[in-house]
C-alpha cells in the first residue's frame, strides 16, 4: 500500500471532481469521486505547470488519457510523486515545489508591506486626505505606499510591451543605474531598478520609488554609455525629489490614491494617468534642480557631466521638425543646454571612471537595427 | 449530525435561498442577507477571523464587516436568504476543489467552508478590479453565490484560454491561471471601447460569469439620477 493523498481530477469530457491518490509501487492508482479507477504508469506520465500563481501541477498519461488531467496542490503529494517520477516530470514537480516555498516567502513580506502601507493610509485620517491638497499626501504617503504606487505605474506601462530582459542592451543599462545608483548620497532607501523596453520612442522616466523605465530609441539615439547615464542621472533626481509622485497626486487627487491602494476607483482613468508619467511635464524648477543635482551625480560617478548636454545637442542637430519626447516635455532645451555646459565646467570629476560598456555591441543588439 | 441544506426557490429574476438547519447546527451568510427565519433560530453578527481577519477583509477587499451565524441552539429551524442584487443564486459544492471569489458574490455557506484572504500580485491587484485581496473559497460543504444577472459557466479544457471582462467575473476555480490585460492593442483604443482591463484565463478549470456588469449598471443609473441644484 503507497501514500494515498486528496487530488482533483478533470474527466476527459470536462467538469472537476475530488478523487483519492494512491502512489503504488510502479504506477499512479486515481480514484474519482462515482467513477472507475485510472492507473497510469509512472515513466509514461507527462506533466505541465499551471493554475493559481502557477501552483499546480497537472498530470497525463498520454496519449491514451486525451484531455483528462489529474490537478496535484498538496506539497506532501507533490515531494512524494516527485520521488517515485524521473526526467522531465521530476524536474517539473520539484521545481514546483521550490517555487512554492520562494512564492509563499515574498507573499509574507508582500502582504506585511501591503497592509501596512493600507494601515498607514487608512490610519492617518483618510477622511482629512480626500480632501487635502496633494502636497500632504505626498508627504504623508510612507515609502511602501510610494513603492506600490511607482510599482503600478511600471506595471501599467509594461503592459503590452516587450520587456529586454537579457543581451548587451539590458546590461549595459542595468550597470549604468548600478554606477549611478552607488554614487546617490541621502538615499532615503529607494531601490533603483531598471528595464528596457523595445520602442521607438527615445525617452526614459523614473517612477516613484525607484523604478526606472528606458525605451530602446533612447539607445539608439545615444552616441555614448556616458550620454544614457547623464539622461539616467536627471531622472534619478526626479525620483529623490519626488517629482513623479508629486505630479502623479496632483494630476489624480488624494483620494484616488488612495482608492488605487484600496482596491477600487475609477482604475481605467488612475492606469491612464499613471502610464503617462513618461509624458510629464515638470515644472521649470523641478527640472533645473533635476539638471544641476543630476551633473552632480554624474561627476560623483565618476563620469563626464558634459555628456548630458552633448546628448541632448545631439538630439537637436537631427530633429529638424518634431523634438523627441524627451526634449520636448522638456521646456526652454537650448536655455538649459547652456547651463548644463555651465554646470559641467563648474563640477570637476575627482575620480573618473568610464563605464566599460561596448556601445556599438549594444547598438547593434537593438531591435529594428 | 445532518448538515444544513439549501435549496433555491422563487427561480426567476428574484430567487432566494431556502436553508433548513438542523438542531445544533448552523450557517453564515453575507449581513443583509437574512430574509425571514423561523423563530427558534438565533443570530449573531461575527467577524469572522477574529478583529483583524475582519478589518482586513472590510479594508481590502470592500466585504462587509460583520458576517451572519445563523444558527438552530435546540430545534430546527428555516431561514430565507436574499441577496442584494437582482439575478441569479448558485450552489457550489466544493469538495477538494478550491474557488477565487469576486467581492459582493458571497450570500452563504455551510460552517465546512472556509473563507480566507489572498493577496494578489501587483498587477492583478490593481487592475483586476477586485483590489489587492480576492477570497479563497476552500473545505468542503455547500457554498451559495448571488450574482448580478443571470450566471453562466464555462469549463475550460487543459491549455485552453479565454477572456472575460473583469466586472462579469464571479468565481473561477484555482486550478486556472490567468493574467490581466489591456482589452484592445493600445491604450486609447483600450479605453475607448469601454473595456480598458480583461482577465485573460488558461484552463483546465471553471469560471462562473454574471451576464450583467454592476459597475456599467451603477454608471448608466447616476447618469438617469437628477442631479442637485
Amino acid at each position: 500500500m503507497g501514500d494515498s493523498f486528496q487530488a482533483v481530477w478533470f474527466a476527459a469530457a470536462g467538469g472537476s471532481r475530488p478523487c483519492r491518490v494512491e502512489l503504488g509501487a510502479g504506477s499512479l492508482v486515481i480514484e474519482p469521486a462515482g467513477d472507475a479507477a485510472v492507473r497510469w504508469p509512472y515513466p509514461a506520465l507527462a506533466s505541465e505547470i499551471g493554475g493559481d500563481d502557477r501552483e499546480w501541477a497537472f498530470l497525463s498519461c498520454p496519449p491514451a488519457s486525451g484531455n483528462a488531467r489529474l490537478a496535484l496542490h498538496d506539497p506532501a503529494a507533490i515531494l512524494a510523486l516527485a520521488a517515485r517520477t524521473s526526467g522531465h516530470v521530476h524536474d517539473d514537480l520539484t521545481g514546483l515545489d521550490a517555487a512554492r516555498r520562494r512564492h509563499a516567502a515574498r507573499h509574507r513580506r508582500g502582504l506585511t508591506t501591503g497592509l501596512f502601507a493600507v494601515a498607514a493610509v487608512a490610519v492617518g485620517g483618510w477622511f482629512l486626505l480626500t480632501r487635502a491638497a496633494p502636497e500632504i499626501v505626498v508627504a504623508m504617503l510612507p515609502p511602501a505606499g510610494e513603492k506600490l504606487l511607482g510599482e503600478a505605474a511600471l506595471a501599467q506601462m509594461l503592459l503590452g510591451e516587450t520587456a529586454i530582459e537579457a543581451g548587451p542592451a539590458a546590461e549595459a543599462v542595468r550597470a549604468i543605474v548600478a554606477r549611478l545608483a552607488a554614487a546617490v548620497t541621502d538615499n532615503p532607501g529607494y531601490e533603483f531598478d531598471v528595464r528596457l523596453v523595445e520602442s521607438a520612442a527615445v525617452n526614459a522616466a523614473a517612477l516613484p520609488g525607484g523604478k526606472i523605465i528606458v525605451f530602446s530609441g533612447l539607445l539608439a539615439e545615444a552616441g555614448s554609455p556616458a550620454e544614457v547615464a547623464g539622461v539616467l542621472a536627471h531622472e534619478i533626481q526626479h525620483v529623490l525629489h519626488r517629482d513623479a509622485l508629486r505630479g502623479l497626486v496632483g494630476r489624480l487627487g488624494g483620494s484616488a490614491v488612495i482608492a488605487l491602494m484600496l482596491g477600487g476607483g475609477d482604475l481605467a482613468r488612475i492606469a491612464g494617468q499613471a502610464g503617462e508619467l513618461d509624458q510629464l511635464a515638470y515644472g521649470r524648477d523641478q527640472e533645473r534642480a533635476a539638471d544641476r543635482d543630476g551633473v552632480l551625480l554624474l561627476a560623483r560617478a565618476g563620469l563626464p557631466p558634459a555628456a548630458l548636454p552633448a546628448f541632448f545637442e545631439r538630439l537637436q542637430a537631427q530633429e529638424a521638425g518634431g523634438l523627441p519626447e524627451f526634449l520636448s516635455t522638456h521646456p526652454d532645451t537650448a536655455a538649459r543646454i547652456v547651463e548644463l555646459h555651465r554646470l559641467s565646467a563648474a563640477t570637476p570629476v575627482a575620480d573618473p571612471r568610464p563605464l566599460a560598456i561596448d556601445w556599438e555591441a549594444v547598438r547593434a543588439s537593438l531591435p529594428g537595427h | 449530525m445532518e448538515d444544513v441544506t439549501f435549496e433555491i426557490v422563487e427561480a426567476g429574476d428574484a430567487p432566494v435561498v431556502r436553508a433548513r438547519i438542523p438542531a445544533g447546527g448552523s450557517l453564515f451568510a453575507d449581513a443583509g442577507a437574512m430574509m425571514t427565519m423561523t423563530p427558534n433560530l438565533t443570530v449573531e453578527s461575527s467577524l469572522r477571523g477574529g478583529v483583524v481577519g475582519a478589518l482586513s477583509r472590510s479594508l481590502l477587499r470592500g466585504e462587509t464587516f460583520f458576517y451572519l451565524t445563523i444558527s438552530a441552539p435546540q430545534s430546527a429551524g428555516e431561514a430565507l436568504l436574499a441577496p442584494s442584487t437582482i439575478g441569479g443564486i448558485e450552489m457550489l459544492e466544493l469538495a477538494g476543489t478550491e474557488y477565487f471569489l469576486q467581492k459582493g458574490s458571497f450570500l452563504a455557506a455551510q460552517h465546512s467552508v472556509q473563507l480566507t484572504t489572498k493577496s494578489q500580485n501587483l498587477t492583478k491587484g490593481l487592475f483586476s478590479g477586485e483590489g489587492f485581496f480576492v477570497t479563497r473559497v476552500s473545505g468542503s460543504g455547500t457554498l451559495v453565490l448571488n450574482t448580478f444577472g443571470a450566471l453562466m459557466t464555462f469549463d475550460l479544457a487543459p491549455g485552453q484560454e479565454y477572456v472575460v471582462d473583469n466586472f462579469h467575473l464571479v468565481a473561477w476555480e484555482s486550478t486556472i491561471s490567468y493574467k490581466i490585460t489591456k482589452a484592445a492593442a493600445g491604450w486609447i483604443s483600450s479605453f475607448a471601447s469601454g473595456e480598458g482591463f480583461v482577465c485573460r484565463f488558461t484552463g483546465p478549470g471553471r469560471i462562473y460569469v454574471q451576464t450583467r456588469n454592476p459597475a456599467a449598471f451603477a454608471g448608466w443609473l447616476s447618469r438617469h439620477l437628477p442631479s442637485k441644484g
